[in-house]
């Protein structure tokens, strides 16, 4: 087009020939042209104007119209799409070819995500399978785990993972990737304080990455991705233009590599400008501090936990406990002494004879004074009761006597020494009661000594009965009981009479004896008696001479100066009642009443 | 602030240890120890009124084979080629080293040191040497790491040329 234009270029552009050539113009054949084709040329000259104009407008007008055309043609229809696809994929080949890293660059952030999305579900697919071979799994401590799986509520897997997976993240460098330069650093306050300096550190993982690669790495791809020594590993992921090191102390779960890629992708997204422009100047990278932060991760068992804590108590916390706990054991000690101290001292309280005066109780002894009864129970006795030691115990009892009744029993029972036969008891008002059957000489003793006795307000000894007395009774009994048969109407006893006789007076005779041992006075009255038959006044007669009759038969039996009256009483007192004549012959007969008195009321009399 | 990243090049037993000891702690050890592989230190400058940050690879002597050096260099802002000068064949070391960097590199900032200046006596290199690399690579630095000359000096050379953006200002060492 602009060739044409310099062809015609006898009229300048933009002024087209209006009017006729200046007069006088040497050429008349130019006029005569300009005469016949002056319309034509002027016509010819607009069509050139219009034309370059047309030129000059154009690519600006494209450029206003191109977004909106394109738009309009992909909306409706797909040629523009089909006419630029081959133009495209033939640029984005070359780009490639080119300089691979700038299309690296720009998919990284794009790509990243999604390639840790794919290698995190291909891990949980991994759990799901252990979960799998550990549901099979019957060892004690797996069994533990199940069970806290049902109680939290968590998979077993999970449950699994948090008792192994015991880690803390202590650094995290970001680092350029081809100086080596240390771009930021997060560390916890311990790392911080024992760490070495960050930058050497981040040099020297980018040497030690150099080294290797340049040792045993032939891809390109290929680095170096994790640094192992004892228990701390260094986790190192390479991004395209920084690289994000972690330094780990435990065993980290593989979590936790995705967590380096997120932050290490999420640094390049949001700085691709700054590290790209890097030289030298790490302070625009500061905002790149909390997602390294957001690594410095950590998973501690609670055991561990625990043991954490109890390193943190300090000496002056651990001297109290222990002083604390001495006391603790001091008192309980101290209490149980003290109360079976106490107890002891009651004990010997309610103890009948002893009586404490003084009670002391020390660091490591104890000490106690005060009254012993003799009878009373021996204060070392009870000690053993009580837990005590006895050889921390000092006792001191002066003797004494108590009038505790029990005492008084015991001293009246020595002193008294009473029969078998005899029982002694105290009353409450103070009585010395005695009961049973004894010997007359021990009777006089104990109303002798007993009321002497301390404690003992009086003596009672009514319910004693007299052992020989008791004797004489029987004795007597027996003799009245006797009876001498008469014949009828006569006065002398019948032959077969006599050892009724005797016997009656060998009964008499042991009645005299007693009588004489114990100071009694023993009298005898012999009564003669008649049956109903025959007159009164006859049978009145008949059993005097029957009284004397056995009187003097018993005279001659027994010692002399035994008082003996008679006494005839005919039939006023029949043994038996006649009823008819066999009855009478019982009642023939002659008996006798013995008196017996104490001397002293005779001799009162 | 600004950090760059500086290497020790040169032949094995130079002396590029003792020199980074000498800047980067103002000491010095008789007792040789060979570096393997890459020993890192840090040094802090105030150069034109502006603190730096020198990240200093004392990269393992190398006499010629050169198979790390490309790649403990890659990122580096500068290097300090050092010769013994008692060692003439250091310094065809040093020259072979040089080349090699600028292959791979290109032309980056340098500082050339013959050190073990306390031995002039025993210098195995003569004059017209010393003014044909002083025509080529411009001033050399002739150091002691022993007795502490010139050390810093070659250091803040370097550093200037990395640096000559910022303000001209005196510049100091940090001890």
């Amino acid at each position: 087009m602009s060739t044409d234009a310099s062809q015609i270029k006898t009229e300048p552009p933009g002024r087209p020939p209006t009017g006729p050539p200046p007069p006088g113009g040497p050429d008349e054949l130019s006029e005569l042209r300009y005469l016949l084709l002056g319309p034509e040329r002027r016509q010819l000259a607009e069509i050139q104007h219009q034309i370059e104009h047309l030129g000059a407008v154009s690519v600006e007008d494209v450029a206003a119209v191109l977004p909106q055309a394109v738009m309009t043609s992909a909306r409706t229809n797909r040629q523009l799409h089909e006419a630029l696809l081959p133009v495209i994929e033939e640029d984005i080949g070359l780009s490639a070819k080119r300089n691979p890293r700038t299309l690296a660059d720009v998919l990284f952030p794009v790509m990243g995500p999604a390639i840790r999305k794919a290698i995190r579900e291909a891990i949980s697919g991994m759990i799901d399978s252990l979960n799998d071979t550990l549901e099979h799994s019957v060892s004690p401590r797996g069994v533990q785990w199940r069970l806290e799986a049902m109680r939290s509520g968590k998979s077993f897997a999970e449950v699994v993972f948090l008792h192994t997976m015991l880690y803390r993240v202590e650094q995290v460098f970001l680092i350029h990737r081809d100086t080596g330069l240390l771009l930021q650093h997060a560390a916890t306050p311990m790392a911080e304080r024992t760490g070495k300096e960050p930058d050497v550190v981040s040099g020297m993982l980018t040497a030690i990455q150099d080294f290797v690669r340049e040792s045993f790495v032939t891809k390109d791809a290929e680095s170096l991705e994790t640094l192992k020594m004892g228990d701390v590993t260094i986790w190192i992921e390479r991004g395209p233009i920084a690289t994000v090191a972690g330094i780990v102390r435990g065993h980290a779960p593989h979590d936790l590599r995705q967590i380096f890629q997120e932050a290490l992708g999420e640094i390049h997204r949001e700085q691709l400008d700054a590290l790209r422009s890097f030289d030298g100047d790490s302070s625009e990278f500061t905002m790149a501090r909390p997602h390294l932060e957001g690594c410095l991760q950590f998973q501690v068992n609670p055991k561990e936990q625990a043991r954490e804590a109890q390193k943190k108590v300090s000496p002056a916390f651990v001297l109290g406990a222990i002083l604390l706990a001495l006391l603790g054991v001091w008192a309980v000690f101290h209490f149980r002494a003290e109360w079976r101290w106490n107890g002891y001292l009651d004990r010997l309280a309610r103890e009948p004879g002893l009586i404490i005066t003084e009670a002391r109780s020390g660091w490591t002894s104890y000490q106690v004074d005060g009254l012993r009864d003799p009878l009373a129970a021996d204060p070392a006795a009870l000690i053993k009761d009580t837990n005590l030691d006895p050889d921390d115990v000092v006792s001191r009892w002066r003797p004494y006597q108590s009038l505790d009744s029990r005492f008084v029993l015991q001293r009246a029972q020595r002193l008294l020494a009473p029969p078998a036969t005899v029982s002694l008891k105290m009353t409450a008002d103070g009585t010395l009661a005695a009961s049973g059957v004894a010997a007359r000489s021990w009777i006089d003793h104990a109303r002798t000594v007993a009321p002497a006795l301390s404690g003992v307000s009086a003596y009672d000894d009514e319910q004693v009965v007299d052992a020989e007395w008791q004797e004489v009774i029987k004795l007597r009994d027996q003799a009245q009981t006797i009876n001498v048969q008469f014949p009828e109407g006569g006065d002398r006893p019948q032959a077969a009479m006599n050892a009724q006789i005797d016997a009656l007076a060998a009964t008499l005779r042991r009645l005299v004896d007693l009588a004489a041992s114990t100071r009694r006075h023993l009298s005898l009255e012999i009564i003669g008696h008649t049956d109903g038959s025959g007159a009164e006044a006859l049978n009145r007669q008949l059993s005097v001479r029957r009284a004397e009759r056995l009187r003097a038969a018993l005279q001659a039996r027994l010692p002399a100066g035994v008082p003996m009256t008679v006494r005839g009483v005919s039939s006023a007192e029949p043994l038996r009642r006649e009823v008819s004549p066999d009855d009478r012959p019982f009642n023939r007969r002659a008996t006798v009443r013995v008196t017996v008195a104490a001397a002293p009321e005779i001799a009162s009399r | 602030m600004i950090q760059k990243k500086i290497c020790m090049l040169g032949a094995p037993m130079v002396g590029k240890t003792s020199l980074v000891e000498r800047f980067v702690q103002n000491g010095f050890s008789d007792r040789y120890q060979t570096t393997m592989g890459v020993k890192i230190n840090r040094k802090e400058v105030t150069l034109g009124g502006e603190d730096l940050r020198l990240i200093l690879w004392d990269i393992q002597g190398d006499d010629g084979s050169l198979t790390f050096i490309n790649s403990y260099l890659r990122g580096a802002a500068g290097y300090l080629l050092v010769v013994d000068g008692t060692r003439r064949p250091t310094f065809h070391t040093a020259r072979e080293i040089q080349k090699s960097v600028e292959r791979v590199m290109g032309p980056v900032p340098f500082v050339f040191i013959i050190n073990k200046s306390d031995l002039a006596d025993e210098w195995d290199i003569d004059d017209q040497t010393l003014s044909e690399i002083s025509g080529q690579h411009g001033p050399i630095n002739q150091t002691s790491a022993k007795l502490g000359q010139g050390v810093d000096d070659a250091f803040l050379s370097l550093a200037r040329q990395i640096f000559a953006k910022h303000l001209p200002r005196p510049d100091s060492v940090n001890r």
